[in-house]
């Protein structure tokens, strides 16, 4: 049976084109976290990562050990702590779809919080659902009329 | 430690299926309201971050940190709390 998870288009706040996007529970068992989190539905990201203000409230929790480096497509190499986690979904049914994954949480540098206009820029970024969870599920994107849906097995 | 383990530690920590629910509806609505006022939020707090909670804005400013603060300082519960920058800037590409 499968179960469907409705998104939105979103502009995350700027001035840009609308992404499709979904909302889950994201909880970190390792530090007792939990937090709702407004994703961009992003098929170019290998993996689901937290990046902006979620990544910036958890840094004092993160552990140097657990880094691994990943390159974006220009080339630019920035710094994930990962972390064992739980993604709730609401269904619509309205009951809570469980996917337990690798979360990337970026790592926060002095080159990143030291100039302002920097810091702001990098803790507007949304936070990317990856095809960890995408190749899963049939992701359903139309802008016209809107439709952002996840289908799961 | 398994994964239903880890998935029944997630909806403890969010209070349970009625919890979830609620928090969702309240989540959604809040970061819903954003998009959908945009317009309007800009005029107020162009180039500000905003927090919003209950489909209200409950802090602003220019600085993270101060609007994290505010948020904090008024008990009110940080992982439910939509908070985004809202930008003036006409281009911004993700790549």
């Amino acid at each position: 049976m499968m179960r469907e998870v409705t998104g939105r288009l979103s502009t995350f706040g700027f001035s840009m084109m609308p992404a499709p996007a979904v909302q889950a529970y994201c909880y970190i068992r390792r530090i007792n976290h939990g937090e709702w989190v407004d994703f961009l539905i992003d098929t170019g990201a290998s993996g689901t990562c937290l990046h902006g203000v979620y990544a910036f409230d958890l840094q004092e929790h993160m552990q140097s050990h657990r880094i691994r480096y990943s390159y974006g497509i220009g080339g630019m190499s920035c710094g994930y702590y990962h972390e064992r986690a739980t993604l709730l979904f609401r269904d619509d049914k309205g009951q809570p779809l469980r996917r337990v994954i690798t979360l990337g949480i970026q790592q926060f540098t002095a080159e990143h919080v030291n100039d302002q206009q920097t810091l702001t820029d990098c803790l507007g970024c949304p936070s990317l659902l990856g095809r960890d969870i995408l190749n899963k599920c049939l992701f359903t994107y139309r802008t016209n009329p809107a439709e952002v849906t996840l289908a799961f097995h | 430690m398994g994964t239903k383990s880890n998935s029944q530690n997630a909806l403890r920590s969010v209070g349970g299926r009625e919890e979830f629910e609620r928090q969702y509806q309240q989540y959604n609505a809040s970061v819903r309201l954003i998009d959908r006022d945009k317009r309007e939020l800009l005029s107020k707090y162009a180039d500000e971050w905003v927090a919003v909670y209950n489909s209200k804005v409950v802090a602003h400013g220019e600085k993270y940190r101060s609007v994290l603060k505010d948020i904090k300082r008024k008990g009110l519960p940080l992982g439910e709390v939509a908070v985004k920058f809202l930008s003036t800037r006409r281009v911004m590409t993700l790549f």
